[in-house]
C-alpha cells in the first residue's frame, strides 16, 4: 500500500515507513477499506501493493466520521492497473458511466520507460474516462450499499 | 526538558474547532515533495501532475476558494470547486474536495505542461497561488 517503487521485491511488500495508506478494519466482499496516511478526509491512489494481485477500496472520512468509498484500485504485479472513480447522487446511488466526469469511470495506468506508474496519457481533444469494467459491477454494487450504512472509523480520530 | 517549536496557524479551525492547518503544511507536504524526490514546488508539480498525472485540488485563503486543476480532459480546466457554507460551520467540510466537481470555469490550457507559467489566481502567479494554499486532493 505504497507509492511509485515503493514495493520492495526482497522485503516481500511494502515496507511499513513507505505505505501511504492505513487498513480501516472494513472489509467490502473482502476487499480492503483503506484510508490516506495523515490524511483521512483525502483520497489517493494506491500505486504499489503488498499482494501481486490486490484489489483496495479507498475511502475518505467524512465530518461525523463516517466513511465513504470512492476509489477502487486493481492492481497487477503489485502495480495500479485500473483505476475506479466512483460518482454518486445526492441520495447515495452510483451516477453510470457517461464518457465524461460527471459519472462513474474508471483510467488505465500505464508504466512510464523511467519505472514509474502514471495515468494513461489524454489525447488531444479528449479525455481518459473509461467505462468500469463489467467485473468489477459486484463490487461497486457493495460499495453503494456499504456508503449508505454509513460505517464509522474505528481508528482513532486522526487530523490531516 | 521538551523543546516546544510553536507553529503558525495558516487557517484557523479549518477542520472543526481548534483544527487549524499550520503554515507548515501549506503547499505540497513532506510526503509528496519525498515522492517527487524535490523540495521545489515547480519540480513536486512536474511530478504529480504533468508526469503521474494526477488532478489538484487546494484551497487558497485570500480569495477563499477552493480550485481544481483537471487534468483527465484537454483541454485541461481549472475552475473553482462547489462550496456550500450551510454544510458545516468549518471551511474544510463545506465542500467535497473532489477536483470532479466543477463550479465556475476560470481557464483552460491546450497541455498540461502550460498550467505553471500561465496560471493566474488574483493576480498572482501559479507558483505564489500553491505555495500559500491547501491542497485538498491530489488524485
Amino acid at each position: 500500500m505504497g507509492a511509485n517503487g515503493s514495493y520492495d521485491k526482497n522485503f516481500g511488500g511494502v515496507p511499513e515507513k513507505k505505505r501511504t495508506h492505513t487498513d480501516t478494519g472494513y472489509r467490502v466482499l473482502g476487499f480492503k477499506v483503506l484510508l490516506q496516511n495523515g490524511k483521512e478526509k483525502q483520497t489517493s491512489n494506491v500505486l504499489n501493493s503488498d499482494s501481486k494481485d490486490a484489489t483496495y477500496l479507498i475511502a475518505k472520512m467524512n465530518e461525523n466520521h463516517t466513511l465513504t468509498i470512492l476509489h477502487v484500485n486493481v492492481n497487477k504485479g503489485h502495480q495500479l492497473d485500473t483505476e475506479i472513480n466512483l460518482v454518486f447522487d445526492s441520495h447515495g446511488n452510483l451516477v453510470p458511466y457517461n464518457g465524461k466526469k460527471t459519472g462513474s469511470h474508471s483510467h488505465k495506468w500505464i508504466e512510464h520507460p523511467n519505472g514509474n506508474l502514471g495515468r494513461k496519457p489524454v489525447s488531444k481533444g479528449g479525455n481518459s474516462h473509461l467505462p468500469i469494467p463489467t467485473e468489477h459491477s459486484t463490487i461497486t454494487d457493495a460499495i453503494v450499499k456499504f456508503n449508505k450504512q454509513k460505517h464509522k472509523l474505528k481508528i482513532n480520530d486522526k487530523q490531516s | 526538558m521538551t523543546n516546544k517549536v510553536k507553529r503558525k496557524i495558516a487557517i484557523r479551525d479549518f477542520y472543526g474547532k481548534g483544527k487549524h492547518i499550520y503554515e507548515d503544511q501549506m503547499g505540497f507536504d513532506e510526503q509528496q515533495k519525498s515522492q517527487a524526490r524535490s523540495l521545489v514546488a515547480r519540480e513536486v508539480f512536474r511530478y504529480h501532475v504533468e508526469t503521474i498525472g494526477l488532478n489538484l485540488g487546494f484551497y487558497y485563503p485570500p480569495t477563499d476558494t477552493f480550485y481544481a486543476i483537471y487534468n483527465d480532459a484537454r483541454p485541461v480546466e481549472v475552475y473553482t470547486m462547489p462550496r456550500d457554507r450551510r454544510r458545516s460551520d468549518f471551511i474544510g467540510w463545506q465542500c467535497e474536495c473532489d477536483p470532479h466537481d466543477e463550479d465556475k470555469l476560470i481557464a483552460t490550457f491546450n497541455d498540461i505542461t502550460d498550467v505553471w507559467d500561465g496560471l493566474k489566481i488574483d493576480g498572482k502567479d501559479f507558483e505564489e497561488v500553491i505555495t500559500h494554499s491547501y491542497i485538498v486532493a491530489l488524485n
